[in-house]
């Protein structure tokens, strides 16, 4: 009996694994065939494994300057949404009256980032940051600040206040306290969100290319999509530039797996 | 030792969130210098280039000129036209450009936010027609080209056509230069035509004979699909015109707001005759848009599809030498010979920002680059990538790709007509058009209803 | 004296997010709330219309249409992402061997770019090349093919598929750990009390869960109102509305017909239905608890 239910709920989550593979099996295939290929042999493997498609988006398309800037770009929004955040959800989980202020950060998980991509833009123009990655970070670092709030903040309240009690007695300020004290106590939480912020921040495509015109500037979505083209049939090429894409989140969500894990749901526990 | 490590952990944060910070400062404002080679200052050192008293004046201070434009990343014009963009850039060292090139459809959304925070560039190419150019007229930002005309050293208003001229007209006035001219031609797969004993069809129950035998044996017969109405509204356009008054008529939609007349009912019917005769591949959103309707056909998985320039350099090269240029069979009922016209029109053109042309550190330099890019050797050049320059010029055949050759060779003595695009004077109009293409073509609406639907539209824009 | 030391810092430390917060997200919200009100073509002047889009908005049948695609949308993924996360986590909790690895494949999905998901479901789909057809072919099941983006019954649902499956992932993962939570006493004691499985999950496991479960709610309904990349992708929406939704409506509306202010009226009903879901449920939520 337990086999056999040991066995079905293996088969299932087979199943469902088999199915999420392959969508990424498909790209990273095509990726290493020649453009017409893809369509005289969409499943198979490659009968040559075009290494070009590689070469030809790292250099030609300019993709490699266009994976630093987004690594830049994602890297700095993430750390100082991370920064600001946890120390707004220090606040809201430690001050008792701070309902409003939740509610208002919270608000920014309803909002469709697309609903305020003209008047973002005239405030950076009137700001001058304009076609520069300050602006876009700011805007990345926004859009993903009320849903790391939300989950600090449940984070947070769990940590015992004994621990900050004994800090103080020690003699640690308030900041050090958060610092040396709290902040490593989050991490699991931190890299949770830290996680997801990265990957919204290096997809994203609107305001990327509205807010960045200059070429040394682009990102890395903005190269990809220039090989998609309204026009284009190269789909190897795209497919070759969306696996450059894809491996780096799946380093980083590999190398902090655990602490995502942990951290999600403690996050949304007390959430 | 616990408290030591405590200690280390809580420097290195603050030591990590230090250099964050710093490098953020420091990096944000070298970003656009730093990586790459253009020679483009950075957004805090040099404000955006819309007008602004101080960047005229001293006169060590370089021009900036920014540039907007759309033939980049995987079109084929790309490579030619940013060839030359670089070499003027290195020949003219006192000036600072300023590219940016954002692909395809997504240039017009940048434009046009760019509109509403004030930020047009100062020169940039942009679509046709009122529904494009009207609003941009109507808040004075755009230049009046007898002014850049009567600055220019080489450009005359005689090198373009009037027709050409008419598509950036609005109230008598020019506001573009034409850039880009079009013309639509069919292409047939010479091999499976005749692998299949068939002849190209000359009239509708050919088609549909033709068709049957194509359906058996797999292949798709004509290759057209409609998503968001790319490239579906030019193909209806041909097929209006092809009944009485359809041209007429679509001519007099600016006076008259009438896109319900008697060629686009035909046409309607016409596209959904077609679809239950099965004509067009069975999925049209899927093979909509350019890119998949034109890989039907490379992959000889269709007989023929309708084409234009800007897809010649996507086209196989076995797929040239396979194939002919032949006329679209007339329609049941059409009064207009097939072979004596074709959809054509100027694509794009270049748009010159007035408050930019006004500024008198600017104007000069904005003239030279705008002449610049009008020349012929520019021009020339991005040929070899498939564009039809506006302009009346010799081009030297040798340069160019096979198919551009025949192409131009094929339409030289057809009628260039334009299509509906040119004539509808309302973007929400027109964008109710296309998408309802969309759903005329995949069968979601009756010929009637597509009819009502986009006069309705219409209707409300008078 | 503590108090107002606390005071200082409390202050202090929570300024940076709302000075940015305010500036960057609330201001621009409010600017659209403004153009909401006003006819704009966002070139020439605003002209002020009060609530004019709104009322056209209720009167427009191509705006209901979206709004029914996006509550099917927010139904699909209750069920698909949420209940179904739910179901395969609590298999997976149970599973001795390759526990790591079906973790980490099943989150795969969830990393890669929207527009990366719906570029690969446009070739999968096309039904006279994609190989979604041919496989169907060779599985036997021919009679299940369709022209699954030109086919009125079928193109809105082939189009939610994508971004629904893209992020089952990432619940399960979520209801993972926080299953793994839930005291293995609790669990023991229901089994030796005879309770079957159902029993056990639906009273041990989902109280202890029911934080967890109420946040998955809270997410999966705001990104489904705000969903925009994957039908652009595929579809652009069409044919017609018939796979858009609200946010894409919003910005066709606002940056291909030109019509800002109209689209405005329409992201401010995505808030809208956003703030009085989140508020209706909670209250919903207090109220089953006890």
């Amino acid at each position: 009996m337990r086999r056999a239910a040991g066995l079905s709920r293996g088969l299932v989550l087979a199943v469902f694994a088999l199915s999420t593979l392959f969508p990424f099996y498909w790209v990273l295939v095509s990726s290493f065939k020649d453009k017409h290929q893809i369509y005289a042999n969409p499943f198979g493997l490659p009968a040559n494994w075009h290494w070009g498609n590689y070469a030809d988006i790292w250099q030609t398309a300019h993709l490699s300057r266009y994976f630093w800037n987004s690594l830049f770009i994602s890297a700095c929004a993430v750390a100082i949404m991370l920064l600001i955040g946890a120390m707004a959800a220090y606040v809201l989980a430690r001050r008792e009256k701070s309902g409003w202020l939740y509610a208002y950060f919270t608000l920014g998980i309803m909002i469709p980032v697309h609903a305020i991509l003209i008047p973002s833009f005239v405030l950076l123009k009137q700001l001058h940051l304009l076609n520069s990655h300050f602006g876009l970070i700011l805007i990345y670092v926004v859009s993903n600040l009320s849903l790391c709030v939300f989950i600090l903040h449940g984070f947070l309240k769990g940590i015992p206040r004994e621990l900050e009690e004994a800090a103080a007695i020690d003699g640690y300020g308030r900041v050090r306290t958060f610092v040396s004290i709290v902040l490593p106590l989050a991490k699991p939480g931190l890299a949770t969100v830290g996680t997801l912020g990265f990957l919204n921040c290096w997809n994203e495509y609107l305001f990327a290319y509205v807010l960045i015109g200059s070429e040394p500037s682009k990102t890395l979505t903005q190269g990809v999509m220039a090989l998609t083209g309204q026009y284009s049939t190269d789909y190897a090429l795209v497919c070759a530039g969306l696996v450059v894409s894809m491996l780096p989140l799946w380093l980083v969500y590999m190398l902090f797996q655990e602490q995502i894990v942990k951290g999600m749901t403690a996050g949304a526990v007390k959430g | 030792m616990t408290w030591l490590s405590a200690k280390l952990k809580k420097s290195a944060s603050i030591v990590l969130a230090t250099t964050l910070i710093a490098g953020l400062a420091a990096g944000c404002s070298n970003s656009d210098n730093g990586k790459g080679g253009s020679a483009t200052p950075s957004a805090e050192t040099s404000p955006s280039a819309s007008p602004s008293p101080s960047s005229a004046g001293s006169s060590g201070d370089k021009i900036t000129i920014r540039f907007a434009y759309n033939w980049t990343g995987a079109d084929p014009k790309a490579s030619y036209f940013e060839g030359k963009l670089k070499e003027y850039e290195a020949k003219h060292p006192e000036i600072s450009f300023k590219f940016e090139a954002t692909p395809g459809e997504e240039h017009r959304t940048k434009i046009k936010v760019d509109t509403t925070a004030g930020n047009l560039p100062d020169i940039f190419t942009y679509w046709l027609g009122p529904v494009n150019l009207k609003p941009l007229v109507d808040a004075n930002e755009i230049l009046e080209m007898d002014e850049y005309l009567s600055k220019s050293g080489t450009v005359k208003k005689e090198q373009y056509t009037d027709i050409a001229w008419s598509f950036f007209d609005i109230g008598g006035k020019k506001y573009g230069l034409p850039l880009e001219a079009f013309k639509g031609f069919f292409m047939a797969n010479r091999e499976l035509f005749q692998k299949y004993n068939l002849e190209y069809p000359k009239t509708y129950a050919e088609l549909t004979n033709v068709a049957k035998v194509f359906n058996d044996n797999g292949i798709v017969p004509f290759s057209m699909g409609s998503k968001n109405g790319q490239p579906s509204h030019l193909f209806f356009s041909y097929l209006a015109y092809q009944f009485q008054n359809g041209f007429d008529d679509a001519q007099k939609i600016p006076q008259t707001y009438q896109y319900d007349t008697d060629a686009v009912r035909k046409a309607a019917q016409a596209v959904a005759q077609m679809k239950a005769d099965g004509i067009f591949p069975s999925d049209t959103v899927a093979n909509g848009d350019w890119g998949p309707q034109l890989s039907l056909y490379n992959e000889e998985k269709a007989a023929m599809v309708y084409e234009f320039p800007w897809m010649i350099g996507n086209v196989k090269q076995e797929i040239v030498d396979k194939t002919d240029l032949i006329d679209f069979p007339a329609l049941e009922g059409s009064v207009v010979d097939p072979s004596s016209y074709t959809i054509g029109a100027v694509a794009m053109g270049l748009l010159i920002n007035r408050k930019s042309f006004e500024d008198p550190a600017k104007q000069q330099a904005l003239v030279d680059f705008a002449d610049f890019i009008n020349s012929d050797e520019v021009l020339g050049e991005v040929a070899k990538g498939g564009l039809f320059p506006a302009k009346q010029m010799e081009l030297d055949p040798s340069t160019l790709s096979p198919l551009y050759a025949k192409a131009m060779e094929f339409t030289k003595n057809q009628n260039v007509w334009p299509h509906h695009e040119s004539y509808v004077p309302d973007s929400n109009a027109y964008s109710v058009i296309l998408s309802s293409l969309d759903e005329l073509f995949a069968g979601f609406v009756s010929p009637e209803d597509y009819v009502s639907k986009t006069q309705k539209a219409l209707d409300k824009a008078k | 004296m503590r108090r107002k030391h606390d005071a200082v810092f409390y202050g202090g430390f929570v300024l940076p997010a709302v000075i940015v917060y305010t500036l960057f997200m609330i201001y621009p919200v409010a600017m659209s709330a403004g153009y909401s009100l006003t006819e704009w073509n966002g070139v020439t002047a605003k002209t002020f219309v009060g609530l004019g889009n709104y009322q056209e908005l209720i009167a427009d049948g191509d705006y209901w249409q979206v709004v029914r695609n996006t509550g099917q949308l927010i139904a699909y993924s209750l069920i698909f992402q949420v209940g179904a996360g739910l179901a395969i986590a609590y298999l997976l909790a149970k599973v001795m061997h390759g526990f790591r690895f079906f973790r980490s494949v099943i989150f795969i999905p969830v990393i890669i770019s929207p527009v990366a998901i719906g570029l690969m479901f446009s070739l999968f789909y096309n039904s006279d090349t994609g190989p979604l057809n041919h496989l169907l072919d060779s599985l036997s099941l021919s009679s299940w093919k369709r022209q699954w983006l030109s086919d009125p019954h079928t193109v809105l649902k082939a189009v939610m598929a994508p971004q629904i499956w893209q992020y089952i992932g990432l619940y399960v993962v979520i209801f993972l750990a926080a299953i793994q939570q839930v005291p293995e006493e609790l669990v023991e004691s229901a089994r030796m009390d005879g309770a079957g499985p159902s029993r056990t999950f639906f009273n041990v496991v989902m109280p202890q869960i029911w934080d967890v479960f109420q946040v998955c709610v809270i997410l999966a309904v705001t990104g489904s109102l705000k969903s925009f990349d994957h039908a652009w992708v595929i579809t652009s929406g069409g044919p017609g509305n018939a796979s858009s939704f609200i946010a894409l409506q919003m910005f066709k509306t606002a940056f291909i017909s030109n019509q800002i202010g109209y689209g405005s009226a329409m992201t401010i009903t995505i808030l809208a239905y956003a703030a009085l879901f989140t508020m209706l449920f909670k209250r919903i939520c207090a109220r089953l608890y006890n």
